[in-house]
């Protein structure tokens, strides 16, 4: 009796385990997300000057400038996914 | 240790003689036995043909108390590019870096880069001329004066903004970090090194160009409606910069112009008549001569 009810036990253990896990992950990847949006605002907002954004004075651009090769080539990644921004931010969320 | 040193700005229209007046403040403090250095911020520069001799971007000795130098700002927009596109090469793939070296040559034409070219000679004169007793900063014509002295404000607009960005970006960061390896440290992040640099540095020449005591802006004006209006909207401008103007020089004035309306509008100022010379004001004796039979030994503009 004892041996099932520690079967059981770990079994629950283990479940809860795996869905705290699950749970984490799901968690990190919305965040994760999240902050690879705020860089993306970030970049655009101090590269739009490039695309013909509005932008702040060009020398504040100029001395980031050289501290921002990610920033610039995330927005020119950025540019295969900016037609269908929704589907990749449904995808990120889980719906449909 | 505090500053003992004071720079004066003059500012105004086109043509009222802003750089005569730069010139001739800067002979008078000279002759006092003052330390003075008169630098030409005008891309359209006069002091070369006001003491009619040649300047360039370092200064020239007139005589052991005063100096000259006209900022090229051409050049100094060309050097401040080259050592961005530098580090840019520098930190950046080579891939990356090709792709960029084209708008190297048209950024020299963006709005903007001609007033921070202004400002970083400022930065760089003001720096290095600690020993001077007086700057005198011969400025371009209003519209660029304005931008000159409307970018700090208008830039830690924008930077205090992208650092509350950039910390909110660094705070999921740690928060990322923490729930997936249990810690908080983070790798330092350098864009917001940069922007408290540039925060600290715009902060600075906020705070002199609004230290009444160490920074004295002074408007020239005709005796005329148009500079009179003119000078009437960079009064208002510098105010909503949170900048005070100190002094009012009405300059070629001639006798029958009522001082009234001009009294009246800038009363809080120190106002300043300087007589329209009868012989062109060229060359140091010239205005040597004008300074001991115009101008007394009133302290206004110091």
């Amino acid at each position: 009796m004892i041996k099932i009810l520690n079967i059981i036990f770990n079994k629950l253990k283990s479940f809860y385990r795996n869905y705290e896990d699950s749970s984490k992950q799901k968690a990190v990847d919305v965040l994760e997300y999240e902050l690879g949006e705020m860089e993306n605002i970030f970049g655009l907002i101090i590269l739009g000057a490039f695309i013909g954004l509005p932008a702040p004075p060009v020398q504040i651009t100029l001395d980031l400038l050289p501290d921002m090769e990610r920033h610039l080539i995330q927005m020119l990644n950025k540019v295969d996914t900016a037609e269908s921004p929704f589907s990749e931010l449904f995808s990120h969320l889980d719906i449909g | 240790m505090s500053r003992k040193r004071k720079d004066i700005f003059f500012l105004g229209k086109g043509g009222v003689g802003k750089s005569t007046v730069s010139a001739l403040t800067a002979v008078r403090l000279a002759l006092q036995g003052k330390n003075v250095l008169l630098v030409s911020l005008d891309p359209a520069h006069n002091q070369s043909d006001i003491f009619q001799m040649e300047f360039s971007g370092n200064p020239r000795e007139i005589n052991r108390n005063l100096s000259v130098q006209e900022i090229d700002i051409d050049k100094q927009i060309k050097n401040y590019l080259s050592a961005v596109e530098s580090q840019v090469k520098r930190s950046y793939s080579y891939l990356t870096a090709l792709n960029l070296e084209n708008y190297f040559g048209i950024i020299k034409y963006s709005p903007g880069i001609e007033e921070y070219a202004l400002l970083a000679a400022y930065s760089e004169i003001t720096g290095n001329n600690g020993d001077k007793d007086f700057i005198i900063f011969d400025m371009p014509p209003t519209a660029l004066a304005l931008k000159f002295f409307g970018l700090p404000k208008l830039s830690l607009l924008w930077l205090n903004k992208l650092l509350e960005l950039r910390n909110e970006i660094l705070r999921k960061r740690e928060i990322i970090t923490k729930i997936k390896f249990g810690k908080r440290e983070v790798e330092r992040d350098k864009l917001i090194n940069k922007l408290s640099e540039q925060v600290a540095k715009y902060n600075e020449v906020k705070s002199a160009f609004e230290n009444n005591g160490l920074t004295k802006i002074n408007l020239v004006l005709n005796p005329d409606e148009l500079s009179f209006s003119e000078s009437e909207l960079i009064k208002k401008k510098l105010e909503e910069f949170g900048i005070t103007v100190s002094g009012i020089i009405v300059n070629k004035y001639v006798r029958g112009y009522g001082l009234s309306r001009i009294k009246e509008k800038f009363n809080s100022t120190d106002l300043k008549i300087l007589p329209a010379s009868e012989s062109p004001l060229l060359g140091f004796p010239a205005l040597e001569n004008y300074i001991h039979s115009n101008w007394d030994n009133d302290t206004s503009f110091e």
